[in-house]
């Protein structure tokens, strides 16, 4: 190799000068010198190319074949670059992800078989882990359970409720053909309690209040003398008022209704809610 | 009739046993009776759907007359909660008034716990009933 930077050689005479040279060494060790001096010195200043070839030079002084050295760095950072670029291909992602897939299945299959055998054990004791978790989440969620039912009303019949989606559904499954019905704008039905009395059934209609509004029944009451007869609207009402209550009773189609209330204001309120609700 | 095939067929007729003796206990369950209790002037008539014991319905009685909830301590069990079950209940208290009508009839959604002794009670419904002759 043929190494003729004249910087170079100007600066190892330079050093001789003061360090005379008289073996390979020495001659080594006055190029190190002078790498490290140049390399003290600013990136701009720096002659990078005279440091290379001062390096070559030293491996050439060392007994290296330069042309070997410099095909195995070539060979080197070939292999390198390959490397890099195998990094991102997706084929290492894909090794990767399928042990991640495997991880997540036995993640899920744990979480699965931990969730079953606690609702498993949990039943066993008379836990209903299912409910529990419903009812907290609507508790967090601030519903309480008639806040579900946007619209429609719910049937509760000795322990199961069934909800429909109108009254006229309801109507329809109880094989009611007319029926009083609060209209949509005054009050939210939201459950009907059915008690069935063995030789009657009687209905309340209950809103989002804790008691009914009114209930309508299959038998006929007794009319006292303590009631008194009065037309309302076209309804023939027999209203008994006993120490701040007020009990109205009427009939409409197959059915009489009952209205409970504090007053007999309240009650009228009731009535004048009341729309006729016809299914076929 | 090898092994493999008896196993089999033990296992289905177990099967159809197990099949047999939960519809049995499920429409068993279905079945309503009712229950009467009487505490002082008023008769209390559970609707009895989930073959409460007397115990428990002496209980859920005396929360209608004393209308509300009965107080318990909080078992184990229900540490997180009650399991309710629910039912209608009607009570009548005879004679409240001098005239006919005389007897007020309330209707009740009542619930109880079937782990512990919770019970509660939310009157639904109130009405005077032609029941008892004036004096």
């Amino acid at each position: 190799m043929d190494f003729s930077n004249s910087k170079l050689e100007y600066l190892l005479a330079e050093y001789e000068k003061a360090h005379p040279i008289g073996s390979k060494q020495d001659l080594i060790r006055a190029i190190e010198k002078i790498i490290a001096s140049e390399r003290q010195k600013d990136n701009s200043s720096c002659d990078a190319e005279m440091i290379s070839e001062a390096e070559m030079m030293i491996l050439s002084l060392k007994g290296y074949n330069i042309n070997e050295v410099i095909k195995n760095a070539e060979e080197s950072k070939n292999r390198f670059k390959e490397k890099i670029v195998l990094k991102d291909k997706p084929v290492i992602h894909k090794r990767s992800g399928r042990i991640g897939m495997r991880r997540a299945a036995v993640v899920l299959v744990a979480v699965i078989s931990i969730v079953m055998m606690t609702t498993i054990i949990a039943s066993a004791f008379g836990f209903d882990i299912v409910d529990f978790v419903s009812s907290n989440v609507r508790y967090i969620l601030s519903l309480s359970p008639g806040d579900e039912i946007a619209d429609g009303v719910t049937l509760v019949q000795n322990q199961k409720q069934i909800k429909y989606d109108s009254i006229e559904e309801l109507m329809e499954a109880q094989n009611i053909k007319s029926l009083l019905y609060p209209k949509a704008d005054t009050y939210d039905v939201e459950q009907i309690f059915v008690v069935n009395y063995g030789n009657y059934t009687e209905y309340f209609v209950t809103d989002s209040g804790e008691s009914a509004l009114y209930s309508v029944s299959t038998a006929e009451s007794q009319i006292t003398d303590d009631y008194k007869a009065e037309q309302y609207n076209g309804y023939e009402l027999y209203v008994l008022s006993r120490d701040g209550q007020c009990q109205i009773i009427f009939r409409y189609g197959d059915y009489e209704y009952c209205i409970f209330n504090d007053t007999y204001e309240n009650s009228i309120k009731i009535i004048d809610s009341l729309e006729v609700i016809e299914h076929e | 009739m090898n092994k493999s095939n008896i196993t089999k067929l033990i296992s289905m007729l177990v099967l159809v046993a197990m099949l047999f003796v939960t519809t049995a206990s499920v429409s068993a369950s279905e079945t309503t009776d009712e229950k009467t209790l009487i505490l002082g002037d008023t008769e209390v008539i559970i609707c009895n759907t989930h073959n409460w014991s007397d115990e428990k319905c002496a209980k859920i009685a005396e929360a209608v007359v004393n209308n509300g909830s009965s107080q318990s301590a909080r078992g184990l069990l229900c540490l997180f909660g009650h399991k309710m079950e629910y039912t209608t209940t009607t009570a009548i208290t005879h004679k409240v008034y001098a005239t006919s009508p005389r007897c007020l009839q309330s209707t009740y959604n009542v619930g109880a716990c079937s782990r512990c002794d919770h019970t509660e009670s939310t009157l639904i419904s109130e009405k005077y009933i032609v029941c008892c002759p004036v004096d």
